[in-house]
């Protein structure tokens, strides 16, 4: 007897209908498996007969020939599992039931039980769009499918369960749709603006860095408080819309890092250690393409500690995604496209010793170290990280004042009014955010007054920044405009956005 | 182009094996332009590696090896002033063990202006780059600066000169090596702007024990020795040493009790030399006089600041903004400006330093 049953396959973030189709033959004793399983999914053989007897099935003696259709795309993941059982246990007649439309997803654990699988989201919005409706998933994965409208979604416990589901001995009712904002208030950030004393500078740097979703490089002694600050850019970036949240929890549901709660309703916050490696970073891997930290970051923050200490190679290879917001991971085995749109906030020290420009300390570098230790930044990555801004070094005095510092909250405010404006001006843009304007939009939309043009070319002289600087002053300058509200740049905007430079210019 | 005494001292500048206290015994003191190999011998053949001694002779008589060394000379575009040249400046004969021969790239007219040097520590704070950048423009005015052309207070004291008035910059190793390599650019516009000089052939790498030896050629260029920085054992030292030694003004900045990069300075004052403070220190010396230029106009948030930062020393960004009563963004592009101005200098970890 013949029997088919619909499941998929993931390619990256999209999801492929895979047909399991089994065969139950008189003859030898055999379980052939074909259509490019990879090795989790051969050995589901074992599984699923353990998995069957225990709840009380028989796993058939004969000839069984499996076919994952369609045969040319491998099928990876442990997710298999329970298509495989239910198949098997129709073309062996011990199931009768209707499954044409469902979509069946799971890992079985040898007592017949469910176990969770990753993906479940990207799957379901792939199914959805290509017709498909009804889905029988592990319990576990309830609460990542629970938020999408328009599914029948049933979430079972086991093998047994699933059976008398079909054969309509059990009934269980579907998953109920939960919404977004309920999930969004229950999450909250660890951190908060008011916990960061003193540092008004870097403070400042960081709401504009936002508010224009420019790339912002932290530089200071060791121990001030750098990654506490990068810590506080997602609580002041505004609140993830539905549509974003999906989009990240996809990435982090293939990558199976989801959280009890299903959803990614938080910004991202991702801190690869420096001895990760381009592929981690970017996304690859030999079998399987996964996708990596920048896009794991996606919406969110990739915070990059130690910046000089990262490979050089795994700093380049940011280059792209920067600029292009989604990164292409293309092996033999074919090409994978994940969305990369991240705010990339580094921190360095500002030499190698980490004491130069400490007021309390001594700098015990050479000024050959220091530039062989900043030059170990290329020069087109710096050209991407619009801001640069010195942390002091905490005083004893700032960590005990019980001045009250702004919390993140009315910072949020003033960066989703920039924000605004931005949306606006950007209208029948591809973009969104100031820092993401080519020369065309420059020109455009950051006209300088002849004031300002002759401030920037004095600031160039003496200043000595480089011609690549200019582009990223005016962006820097635009969103400083935003947040204080004036259609056009004014002299003072383009001061302050000139003061953001503190690598390109410090005096050695 | 060049006499036979000249040809003669270039050849003699080419052997590598003599050091300079050798030819310059081999020359009678300067009193001849033909070494006198024969006189040393038995002394260089003992004291030299095995060989050396024998090839370097052989070296000297070899017509080929001359051919090379010249027309090596004209590829690279050096001229060479050499002791018994018109163009050897007066004030370098005064020293001890003066050099036979300078390798020159640039306008050798310099080297008959009147010069004063500015020296300093690679290791100066951002606040005396600056000030040493502003007083080096300032001499320039009047003098040709020399200096060498290491980081820190060399490299402040050409370009502030470079951008008034013209400088020389003297290099401890031969010009087809860039030493510091980061101020490769600048060693090129040196040679273009003004005049760079070398006692040693292009092929020479920079060595250690070069630098201190180049020093007596920026002490006995210049009237005068300015010390912007300099540690308690510093090659700065060493340059005003011989400067004293050859009867010449030594100045040094000022600097705050405990700073490591002021403690030679400080310690030179104690001895004798002239503390300058500005220009006019230096100039009143010499009987020169400056006329400070018209300041630039400060619109009212930039005097109020400037003169905080004045009051304050060494002021920190968030302090002046309480100070002031002001909020962070609005001081930003105010001390922006200022710096733009060069009215202040940024010391790294938002703390800034008048620029006096």
């Amino acid at each position: 007897m013949l029997s088919k049953i619909k499941s998929f396959a993931l390619n990256g973030l999209e999801g492929v209908p895979v047909e399991v189709e089994t065969d139950i033959n008189k003859g030898m004793v055999a379980y052939d498996l074909v259509g490019l399983p990879d090795t989790a999914v051969k050995e589901s053989k074992e599984r699923v007969r353990s998995a069957i007897k225990n709840s009380a099935l028989q796993f058939p003696v004969n000839k069984i020939t499996i076919n994952l259709a369609p045969a040319d795309i491998k099928k990876e993941g442990s997710h298999y599992d329970l298509p495989l059982a239910i198949s098997i246990l129709k073309a062996s007649g011990q199931l009768a039931a209707e499954t044409d439309n469902i979509i069946f997803l799971g890992e079985l654990a040898l007592d017949g039980s469910l176990r969770p699988v990753a993906g479940i989201l990207p799957v379901m919005i792939s199914a959805k769009t290509k017709g498909y409706t009804r889905f029988i998933i592990p319990a576990a994965n309830a609460n990542e499918a629970s938020y999408i409208e328009g599914t029948e979604v049933y979430a079972l416990n086991s093998l047994r369960d699933t059976v008398d589901f079909l054969t309509g001995e059990k009934r269980f009712a579907p998953v109920a749709l939960k919404s977004f904002r309920a999930a969004q208030s229950r999450q909250s950030y660890n951190y908060d603006m008011s916990l960061v004393r003193g540092q008004k500078v870097a403070k400042r740097a960081i709401e504009i860095a936002v508010a224009g979703g420019h790339n912002i490089l932290l530089a200071g002694p060791p121990g001030t408080g750098k990654t506490m600050l990068a810590r506080c850019i997602p609580t002041i970036m505004p609140d993830m819309t539905f549509e974003e949240a999906l989009e990240v929890t996809k990435i982090h549901s293939v990558s199976g890092e989801l959280s009890e709660d299903g959803i990614v309703s938080l910004r991202p916050f991702r801190t690869p250690h420096h001895t990760a490696t381009t592929v981690s970073l970017c996304g690859g891997g030999t079998n399987k393409i996964r996708a990596g930290e920048i896009s794991k970051a996606h919406k969110g923050v990739l915070f990059l500690d130690e910046l000089p200490e990262y490979t050089r190679s795994a700093l380049e290879s940011l280059r792209q995604p920067l600029e292009d917001k989604v990164i292409t991971v293309t092996r033999a085995g074919g090409a994978i496209t994940f969305p990369a749109d991240f705010i990339l906030c580094a921190s360095m020290n500002p030499c190698p010793c980490g004491n130069y420009g400490s007021a309390y300390l001594t700098c015990t570098c050479t000024p050959a170290q220091i530039q062989r230790y900043r030059s170990k930044i290329s020069g087109p990555l710096l050209d991407r990280i619009d801001l640069q801004v010195e942390v002091d070094g905490v005083k004893y005095d700032d960590l005990v004042s019980t001045e009250r510092e702004e919390p993140s909250a009315a910072v949020k405010e003033r960066v989703e009014r920039a924000r605004a404006i931005q949306r606006e001006r950007f209208q029948g843009e591809d973009m969104k955010v100031n820092a993401n304007m080519g020369e065309k939009q420059i020109k455009k939309y950051c006209q300088l007054s002849p004031e300002c043009e002759g401030i920037l070319r004095n600031a160039f002289q003496t200043l000595h920044l480089s011609a690549r600087a200019r582009s990223r002053i005016i962006k820097v300058a635009r969103t400083i405009a935003d947040l204080a509200f004036s259609e056009n740049i004014l002299p003072g905007h383009i001061l302050e956005a000139a003061s953001y430079r503190s690598y390109e210019a410090s005096a050695i | 182009m060049y006499t036979d005494d000249e040809r003669d001292l270039i050849t003699l500048a080419y052997l590598d094996g003599l050091s300079y206290h050798a030819k310059h015994a081999m020359l009678s003191r300067l009193e001849s332009s033909k070494p006198d190999f024969d006189k040393y011998e038995s002394i260089l053949i003992k004291t030299l590696p095995y060989g050396v001694y024998n090839k370097m002779r052989a070296q000297y008589y070899d017509a080929d090896f001359r051919k090379e060394i010249f027309a090596g000379l004209e590829r690279r575009g050096i001229t060479c002033v050499t002791y018994f040249s018109e163009g050897y400046p007066e004030s370098l004969k005064e020293i001890d063990t003066p050099p036979i021969v300078l390798f020159c790239k640039g306008d050798i007219s310099l080297l008959k202006t009147r010069c004063f040097s500015i020296v300093g520590s690679r290791r100066t704070p951002p606040k005396t780059v600056a000030d040493c950048k502003k007083i080096s423009g300032e001499i320039a005015t009047r003098f040709t600066v020399v200096t060498g052309i290491a980081e820190g207070a060399d490299t402040a004291a050409l370009e502030g000169a470079l951008s008034k008035g013209k400088a020389i910059s003297v290099l401890a190793y031969g010009f087809d090596y860039a030493y510091p390599s980061v101020n490769a650019q600048l060693i090129t516009r040196a040679a273009n702007e003004g005049l760079i000089i070398s006692e040693y052939p292009p092929e020479t790498q920079p060595k250690a024990f070069y630098f201190p030896v180049r020093n007596r050629i920026i002490a006995g260029l210049s009237e005068g020795t300015l010390v912007v920085s300099a540690a308690k054992r510093s090659g700065a030292l060493i340059t005003a040493d011989i400067a004293a030694d050859c009867n010449r003004d030594v100045f040094a900045f000022p600097h705050s009790v405990g700073l490591t990069a002021g403690e030679g300075c400080n310690s030179l004052i104690k001895k004798g030399a002239y503390l300058a403070e500005n220009i006019l220190d230096i100039f009143g010396v010499y009987g020169l006089d400056f006329n400070t230029p018209q300041k630039k106009p400060l619109t009212d948030d930039e005097r109020e600041l400037y003169e905080a930062v004045c009051a304050a020393g060494e002021a920190f960004l968030p302090d002046l903004a309480e100070k002031l009563g002001k909020q962070i963004w609005q001081l930003i592009p105010v001390i922006s400006s200022l710096e733009i101005k060069n009215l202040v200098v940024r010391l790294g970890g938002n703390r800034y330093s008048a620029v006096k």
